[in-house]
């Protein structure tokens, strides 16, 4: 990283930091997200503070460049949470068909008790 | 002959308020219980199904075909202590005159799920090529599983023991499109599985569900997937058992 990239880096990663921070307090994210998310904004800010990490890093993995190997890991990343999102979107699918049946029969239950109710009463 | 009195048909419908009380008119000559599940319809599906006779049930929001049936299963074991379900298509498509010899095996000890198959009979008229070729393929592979000779694994026209509408109440059942992948499950999970043969007429509305270019695609894929996934599923008589327990 170039030093004139890192105030770039360290701005993304407040901005990050504000954002999740404002969400948690609107009680628009759930803890484990912003738990999730606070993660990735300290590990943006470590990365773009202590470089020699990010560069014993890029040895590790047998990257060209840090940059390459920030961008390695940004993709690693998303990907995996992508699919941590279609597990909760599937789990969330489950979730709604059980309560619509739910309801399904609830409604019906209802009905013929008003139904019912109506019949004595005539 | 008298009315089916020992079997609950359970007829999901979605916005098929043009053509319900016909098939229900119909049905009702053949049956004394049906079921319409109202997959969350923006028409008036479920007035005029209980207009007609039928027990509805109205889902809040649409959970596709698979949805519904299986809210139709959970309906007949839990609300109704009748032996046999069957599940029948709204948009007039099916003939309830094949009713009654589709439950005989079930009576009879024969079977405990019944497909009515348009392709026993010879290639039936009205299917589109693609879809005729998607059945067939389906059909073979079905059959290379199951051991036994399977012609029309997406047919919904089905009659089944009440054992196995409890097992189909399960998270495993798809809410998509329960076809081929449902019959591969159930032979494995030991039930007996046969086909009877029908007639089915094209759907008067002309709609379905696998219409279009990307849905067929999207299909076929899935169907794949979800064959593999059902052959390969380690233990299916244990759920068979964990499906009974729960019920």
């Amino acid at each position: 990283m170039l030093p004139e990239q890192r105030p770039f880096a360290i701005l993304t990663a407040l901005l990050l930091l504000a954002l999740v921070v404002v969400l948690i307090r609107k009680r628009k994210l759930r803890e484990e997200y912003a738990l999730l998310w606070l993660g990735v904004g300290l590990i943006v800010m470590v990365l773009a503070t202590w470089y020699s990490l990010l560069e014993w890093l890029t040895r590790a993995i047998g990257a060209v460049d840090p940059t390459s190997a920030l961008f390695i890991f940004s993709l690693l990343f998303l990907l995996v949470i992508s699919i941590h999102f279609s597990v909760v979107n599937s789990r969330m699918k489950d979730q709604i068909r059980d309560l619509t049946q739910e309801i399904a029969f609830l409604r019906k239950e209802i009905q013929s008790r008003v139904k019912k109710g109506n019949d004595e009463s005539n | 002959m008298g009315r089916i009195t020992d079997a609950l048909v359970v007829t999901p419908a979605y916005n098929e308020a043009k053509v319900i009380e016909a098939t229900l008119s119909a049905l009702f000559e053949k049956v004394e219980r049906a079921l319409v599940v109202d997959d969350g319809s923006s028409d008036e599906t479920s007035r005029r199904a209980a207009a007609a006779g039928a027990e509805t049930l109205r889902l809040a929001t649409n959970l596709n075909y698979g949805g519904a049936l299986q809210t139709g299963f959970l309906y007949a074991v839990k609300k109704t202590d009748l032996p046999y379900i069957m599940t029948f298509d709204a948009d007039g498509q099916h003939d309830p005159s094949y009713l009654e010899a589709m439950l005989e095996p079930l009576r009879t000890g024969k079977a405990d799920y019944v497909i009515g198959s348009r392709y026993l009979e010879g290639s039936p008229r009205g299917v589109p090529a693609a879809r005729d070729l998607g059945i067939r393929l389906f059909a073979a592979a079905a059959s290379a599983v199951v051991g036994q000779r399977i012609t029309d694994p997406t047919s919904g026209l089905l009659a089944m023991t009440r054992e196995v509408a409890q097992v189909l109440c399960s998270d495993f059942f798809p809410q998509d499109y329960p076809d081929a992948d449902v019959v591969i499950l159930l032979s494995r999970m030991g039930f007996r599985i046969m086909e009877v043969p029908v007639r089915m007429k094209p759907s008067p509305t002309g709609k379905s569900m696998h219409s279009g270019v990307t849905r067929p695609l999207f299909y076929v894929a899935k169907m794949s997937l979800a064959m593999i996934h059902a052959a390969a599923r380690p233990d299916p008589r244990q759920k068979r058992k964990e499906a009974k327990i729960a019920a």
